[in-house]
């Protein structure tokens, strides 16, 4: 009896439209799984936090049935943590519908899932979340619903600082960079960031075309046929294309203000906006995105007539001016030493750029076909890679290479034969992990981990692994991925599903200006916060000094729940290319 | 032709990369061979350094075979009392440079490895890719700013083919 009052409670939850509030007030906290659900052909693992529980039950929510009575497994230790755990496996379970789990002194999960679309609303709300992060337009009501607002940072007149003055365009004088997506909590918009998070998605299509093809995100179609993937991602390549100096190809740095702006709307901040200096890196950027660019758009030649082409003749030009500048770091402290007005936002500075040649030049392989690109690569490739980061980004041109093989030329096979063999050795490194870990993830392995952002690199671990997929067709990779996936919906040590909106234990105060300042309770939704963060940079409350648990839910916590388009583009990612392969089944 | 493909993938390039012959092939800067201690053979190359000053050490040269793709370099090396760099990269160094026909360095040189402190022997290896116009390559190794003993033998520099080289990734 005591259980179905339970189980009418649970139901009562779910039906509240605030139910995430609600929810992680009363739930148990100590048993961890996808908040989501599971597929019924998939793995289906909780985690519970480990003492005497010997077994588990898995319950029909609506009925309380038992339907499945297991035993958890040997406790799991792990040698840079303080946490033990015992996994609760009913992957054997395969009936669709909705589930709780107990265990005898851990009380009772909410109830989810087991359904065949069961990442849908994540794989659409984590695209949609970079149209909430537009500048220069309004978000109308149609689309944005009660996160709507008004218009910020039109950016058709930028000033070119000091540092960027050359030629034509001397200080002061004025461009236009209008468009492009809000980088992250703040309102500044980084090219390098951009590179990979626009690479990222652009890679997601390229992969799973005839998915995309059909996903619908409710964002302004503009009157054309065309993937919303593209039409989002569109927007800011746009941005990308006006940063470059047409004069010489070069690419600035960033379009920024002077400092951070308070937590207000996008339309109360009106600091004056600036175009920095260019560099090897932003350039690279450019080059990689705009070519990647180039052979997908050519297959909307009459939505956008003329625009591969454009994208193209700007990513060789971007090129050439890298070719001449190799070196030129962004190093804002050096800037700020020579230059007025001093400039304090995010830097992204990187002075190592062997992984932006990799990259750049393997989309412009692929998309030229000149073997100028091939020996670019060839001369890098002993340089070592690993997943991307924004500053690390040469697995991008690995990833892309692969899927392009048909393509290449016969001479490629040895260099491209040597990325697989790279690609497949992380990710049987990843896998060996798995069955030990305390989670029972990929990620989490070590305490290094857990860092700045850490949440990007488990949705990253889980593309390499879908990559690994790809070019074996080994169901390993994909178990291996979907892990990953399940940490970030919720089967991790904080107990949350990590992405604004989702499930039944989400952030609700993410460092995030418009959802500081827009006066709605929900923060804007879709949006992946960055994660436990063992360094705390913020110093902002934390509970615990465990690697796994540092993480919370407080907007002064850009340290952990800041928000990113780079971490939110992986997301993208993963959550669709799940999806897409579990409809191709 | 395959069996000349063979050859190439089975022949250490390195001239006297035991120090057999003292230090015959070798280009040095106050290297001395020593027969008391060795990997392998009767004897092995020692670098001393009194101080962390100066940059001391060994070299050769070696003509790669054309059309050559991967290398796999190695040596073992043993560490004694090689002091604290001041510099991350300051130490016992395995380093190669890539160099075109007229023996000009192309693009950044490698570091294999760098060892401080006390070392057993221990085997050093990397398969490497050979960079577009490269047609030599300089092996070297040296104490670099840094005082103590650095020892050096079984050097090796042999040709892979694709499917070896990729067994090493």
């Amino acid at each position: 009896m005591k259980f179905k009052r339970l189980i009418i409670a649970l139901n009562s939850i779910l039906l509240l439209t605030t139910c995430a509030v609600s929810a992680q007030q009363q739930l148990s906290g100590q048993i961890y799984l996808n908040q989501l659900g599971f597929y019924p052909s998939g793995p289906k693992i909780a985690v519970v936090m480990a003492d005497d529980a010997q077994e588990f039950e898995l319950h029909d929510a609506a009925t309380g049935r038992v339907v499945l009575t297991g035993k958890l497994s040997a406790k799991r230790t792990l040698a840079t943590s303080n946490l033990t755990t015992k996994i609760a496996d009913f992957s054997s379970f395969t009936h669709a519908g909705t589930y709780l789990i107990t265990v005898a002194g851990k009380g009772s999960t909410a109830p989810f899932r087991i359904a065949n679309d069961l990442h849908h609303p994540v794989a659409v709300s984590s695209l949609k979340a970079f149209y909430y992060q537009r500048a220069s337009m309004p978000l109308e009501a149609v689309y944005a619903g009660k996160w709507a607002r008004a218009a910020g940072h039109p950016d058709t007149t930028v000033l070119i600082h000091p540092s960027a003055a050359e030629g034509k365009r001397t200080a002061k004088s004025t461009i236009n960079t209008t468009g492009g997506w809000y980088d992250a909590g703040d309102y500044n918009k980084y090219i390098v960031n951009s590179g990979i998070s626009t690479g990222t998605l652009l890679a997601a299509y390229e992969d799973f075309p005839s998915y995309f093809d059909t996903l619908k995100t409710q964002i302004p179609a503009e009157g054309k046929k065309v993937p919303d993937l593209l039409l989002e991602t569109l927007y800011n390549i746009r941005w990308m294309l006006r940063m470059q100096d047409p004069a010489d190809g070069g690419v600035y740095n960033k379009c920024t203000n002077t400092h951070f702006d308070a937590m207000i709307m996008p339309d109360q901040a009106v600091q004056p906006r600036y175009v920095v200096q260019k560099g090897t890196a932003a350039t690279l950027n450019l080059a990689a995105v705009a070519a990647q660019a180039a052979r997908i758009f050519k297959h909307y030649p009459q939505q956008y007539p003329g625009l591969a082409d454009s994208c193209l003749k700007a990513a060789v030009k971007a090129w050439g001016w890298a070719e001449k500048h190799p070196d030129v770091a962004y190093d804002q402290d050096e800037m700020n030493r020579k230059f007025e007005p001093q400039v304090t936002t995010g830097g992204y500075g990187d002075d190592k750029f062997g992984d932006e040649w990799i990259w750049s030049a393997a989309e412009l392989f692929i998309s030229t076909g000149s073997k100028v690109y091939y020996d670019a690569i060839w001369s890098r490739l002993n340089d070592a890679t690993g997943i991307p980061g924004w500053s690390y980004v040469s697995m991008l041109g690995y990833y892309s290479l692969q899927r392009n093989l048909k393509s290449l030329p016969d001479y490629s096979k040895g260099m491209t034969g040597i990325m697989k063999k790279r690609i497949l050795t992380i990710a049987d490194r990843y896998i060996e992990v798995l069955s030990s870990h305390i989670f029972d993830t990929v990620f989490g392995d070590a305490r290094s981990d857990y860092n700045w952002g850490s949440n990007s690199t488990v949705a990253n671990q889980g593309i390499l692994l879908i990559n690994a997929y790809l070019m074996t067709g080994e169901q390993k990779y994909i178990t291996a991925a979907i892990s990953n996936l399940d940490y970030l919906m919720g089967r991790n040590a904080t107990g949350y599903c990590f992405v604004t909106g989702m499930g039944v234990k989400s952030p609700l105060h993410p460092h995030h200006r418009p959802s500081v300042a827009d006066g709605i309770e929900a923060p804007v939704p879709g949006f992946l916060v960055g994660g436990p963060n063992y360094e705390k940079q913020d110093k902002a409350a934390y509970t615990s000094n465990e690697p796994e648990l540092s993480y919370t839910d407080l907007d002064s916590s850009y340290a952990s729940n800041e928000v990113a388009i780079n971490w939110n583009a992986p997301l993208v990612y993963i959550s669709n290319a799940i999806e897409a392969l579990q409809k191709k089944k | 032709m395959a069996s000349c493909h063979f050859a190439h993938a089975q022949k250490n390039l390195i001239s006297n990369g035991g120090f057999e012959e003292e230090l015959e092939s070798w280009t040095d800067y106050t290297a001395k061979t020593t027969t008391y201690i060795f990997k392998s053979g009767t004897s092995s190359v020692a670098v001393f350094a009194a101080d962390d000053s100066k940059w001391l050490g060994l070299h050769q040269i070696v003509q790669l075979p054309k059309k050559s793709q991967y290398i796999l370099l190695s040596a073992w090396m043993k560490a004694d009392q090689i002091a604290p760099a001041k510099e991350a990269w300051h130490g016992g160094l395995f380093k190669a440079e890539w160099l075109d026909g007229s023996e000009k360095i192309i693009g950044e040189s490698m570091t294999l490895t760098s060892i401080r402190s006390y070392q057993d022997w221990q085997l050093y290896e990397k398969a490497v890719i050979i960079p577009p116009g490269c047609s030599k390559i300089k092996v070297m190794f040296a104490l670099a700013f840094a005082a103590g003993t650095m020892f050096v033998d079984d050097v090796s520099a042999k040709i892979l083919s694709q499917d070896e080289f990729e067994k090493y990734q």
